[in-house]
């Protein structure tokens, strides 16, 4: 009996068993079916992608309100307006970014809310700007506090808050102060705020160097030579200026500190032509023609002759230095027509850069190193091309619109400074590095040429 | 010895009761299925429910109803017979008008009660006949009606399934034909066009970087609402995440299903590059 009882119950067992297996397989079957582990099956997924690559619009939609004012005076009711038109016309300068206008903003304008918590970012959002700059002002007499903020709309996030505390008179360098660091979060350096742009002007009739702000802003007369001036160079520590100048009645080389009156002239025989400093060095490289060929020569930053850097027939001129100093691109004759060349200092190896068009002229070679912008004639007009290094990504960035000489990048790489003639004479104009928001830079009487971008000036 | 065998029946004894009472609940689980299975045919029931004009009556109605869906067809046709047929008495059926009816004496008629009463039966027959032939009939129709209309529906589902065969997938597309499937293609491109109207991008504040892409996939709701927005692929350009991220979101809610896309969603994918900045 209890064989008979031991033996069902083991059959019953094993039968059980047996299902227990079938049900485990199917629900586990079931499981992967439905797909229980959701992630696995999402990254597993292939999507069928639409591509997007024109972007509608290639700047930041940008908003500033008029800021608040904190004092509650007059003098803070004026500066509040002019405060904030300022930092939106500094901003937009750079060309990254696009203001809205304050017409279709939905915030009260005569509330503006200036912190985070205050802030309906919605509001924002819904008029299409991706980042917001608040700013408050509290003027008493001379003097005034400006705390200033940028804000990620979409995040709700304060990216920078800053407050500036100084004379009234010194506005413009709190807001650039603010909108370097704007620049420094969004590219990682502070642009061109602390720059200066050098240019020929003519002044009592003779062409002399003028040096303005980085927009235009107070030109004034560098030199006062009563004789012409052209080729302004700054040193890469933006303290001294070399220039060439017919103060002795021949083509010069003046090498000046831009504080004070101390320098060094190099005056040989023949012609002393486009001086260019080595980065980080007090050294430079000009075209020389003592020897009877003009040829390029590394001078000291006293003028003294370190050593001939080319030797050709034919005309070599205008050098321009990479980045890191050890290359230096220049002109040459040597192949019949005027073309880029490229020497590698330390090897002493020369490449040509240019085969299009029959004259290039004027390089620049970008801060940022993978690029040199240069002038070209074609068809009896002069405009501005950019060329990568390698000799590859040949751009047109100026058209149909005068001669465009002279590029020169500004000191991160973002910007062209040129000389055009779109409007009948010579004006100095600014352009992005793709060629896009060409604008006149400077308002002078008389023609202005051969623009020169300073590097940042940390003293300013 | 005998107190160890007397704790080995006692174990198999509680097993084997425990066991009985296992199985007992298993097999009675079991017994609930068929249950469940004549549930769904009560839920296929009000996919197709009689209309009212139908009344409540009508046998073959129900037994239409439950039929199996891949019968469908088959019962369409027989419905269609059955309509027809039913429709020929309708339309013979004399109408009784007793305006402009002789007046003729009601003692021959009643004169034998056997008579009168198979006379009232007849009548009752016609009547019920007539009325029943009537009911069913429009119930049929209104029932013709709505199995094409579902046929509409499912074909379209059909199509709309052959050409997006999962709705995660996302993989369907032109080509693969159906009217659904270039509706969506279609809707996708409009969506992807209302997206790039709201993508700002400077290209020199992604830096020289070359080659870059950020691949976005989301679900665009019947409503037009984005959710469940994710980077199947950043670019490592945090500028360029941002910018594709923000287009997105710019344009949300985009536009909404248009009629004849039935889904619980469309599933989009994005490649953002900017190789179009030169």
């Amino acid at each position: 009996m209890f064989q008979c009882f031991r033996d069902y119950y083991v059959f019953n067992v094993i039968k059980f068993m047996q299902k227990l297996k079938f049900i485990i397989i199917f629900l586990a079957m079931v499981c992967l079916n439905l797909g229980l582990a959701p992630n696995h099956a999402v990254g597993a997924e292939e999507y069928e992608y639409i591509d997007i690559s024109n972007p509608f619009l290639r700047k930041i939609p940008t908003a500033i309100p008029r800021f608040k004012n904190i004092s509650g005076n007059m003098k803070g009711r004026d500066l509040s307006v002019d405060l904030a038109n300022s930092v939106s016309k500094t901003l937009e300068f750079t060309g990254y970014f696009e203001m809205l206008d304050r017409g279709a903003f939905l915030a009260d304008p005569h509330d503006p809310k200036i912190v985070a918590t205050e802030i309906n970012f919605r509001n924002w959002t819904v008029v299409g700007s991706e980042l917001l700059v608040t700013g408050g002002v509290a003027a008493k007499e001379e003097y005034m506090e400006l705390e200033l903020r940028m804000f990620d709309t979409f995040q709700g996030k304060l990216i920078i808050g800053k407050r500036y505390k100084g004379r009234i008179s010194n506005q413009r360098q709190m807001i650039h102060r603010f909108c370097g660091e704007v620049m420094y979060h969004l590219t990682g350096n502070r642009g061109v705020f602390n720059s200066q742009i050098a240019f020929i002007s003519v002044s009592n009739g003779n062409k002399e160097i003028f040096i303005s702000e980085f927009d235009g802003y107070k030109p004034h007369q560098f030199t006062n030579n009563n004789a012409i001036t052209l080729f302004p160079a700054w040193s890469s520590d933006a303290q001294w200026m070399a220039y060439t100048s017919y103060v002795n009645g021949k083509p010069d080389l003046y090498i000046r500190n831009i504080k004070g009156k101390s320098g060094a002239v190099v005056s040989k025989k023949g012609i002393q032509i486009t001086p260019a400093w080595v980065p980080g060095k007090f050294e430079l490289a000009a075209t020389l023609s003592f020897s009877g060929d003009q040829e390029i020569y590394l001078l000291t930053g006293q003028g003294k002759v370190i050593k001939r850097l080319t030797k050709s027939r034919g005309i070599d001129v205008e050098p321009t230095w990479s980045p890191d100093g050890k290359k230096m691109a220049f002109v040459s004759k040597r192949s019949g027509t005027p073309q880029i060349y490229i020497k590698d200092v330390a090897s002493g190896r020369v490449r040509r850069l240019t085969y299009e068009g029959r004259y290039n002229t004027q390089p620049n070679w970008s801060p940022k190193g993978d690029k040199i912008a240069f002038s070209t004639m074609q068809i009896g007009r002069i405009d501005i091309f950019t060329i990568g290094v390698d000799g590859k990504d040949l751009r047109r960035l100026t058209e149909d619109q005068g001669d465009n000489e002279a590029p020169c990048w500004s000191p991160d790489g973002s910007l062209i400074t040129f000389s055009s003639s779109r409007e009948g004479i010579s004006k100095i104009y600014v352009m992005t590095a793709f060629g896009t928001d060409q604008r006149r830079l400077i308002s002078l009487p008389g023609p202005q040429t051969n623009p020169k971008w300073s590097p940042n000036i940390t003293s300013n | 010895m005998a107190g160890e065998q007397r704790m080995v029946y006692w174990a198999f004894g509680l097993s084997f009761i425990i066991h009985l009472a296992f199985f007992g609940v298993f097999l009675a689980a079991q017994k609930h299925k068929p249950n469940r299975i004549s549930n769904t045919t009560v839920v296929n029931v009000s996919l197709v429910a009689t209309p009212h004009k139908a009344g409540r009556s009508s046998t073959p109605v129900k037994k239409t109803v439950t039929t199996p869906k891949k019968k469908t067809s088959k019962k369409k046709e027989t419905l269609k017979k059955t309509v027809k047929v039913a429709s020929k008495p309708a339309k013979k059926a004399p109408v009784v008008s007793t305006s402009g009816k002789p007046k003729v004496s009601l003692k021959k008629k009643t004169f034998k009660a056997s008579k009168v009463k198979k006379n009232a039966l007849k009548d009752i027959e016609k009547k019920v006949e007539k009325t029943s032939s009537e009911r069913i009939t429009s119930a049929l129709d209104s029932l013709k009606a709505k199995v094409e209309e579902q046929e509409d529906v499912k074909r379209l589902e059909k199509e709309e399934s052959a050409a997006q065969p999962s709705a995660a997938t996302g993989s369907e597309g032109a080509g693969q034909g159906g009217r659904v499937g270039e509706l969506i293609d279609i809707y996708r491109v409009e969506i992807a066009y209302q997206i790039q109207k709201n993508w700002a991008f400077a290209e020199g504040l992604a830096g020289s970087a070359k080659d870059l892409e950020a691949l976005l996939v989301f679900k665009v709701m019947p409503n037009g609402e984005i959710s469940e927005l994710f980077w199947d692929k950043r670019s490592g350009n945090e500028y360029l995440d941002k910018s594709a991220y923000r287009a997105i979101m710019k344009a949300n809610p985009v536009a909404p299903h248009p009629t004849g896309i039935i889904r619980p969603y469309v599933l989009m994918a994005l490649r953002f590059t900017p190789e179009g900045v030169k």
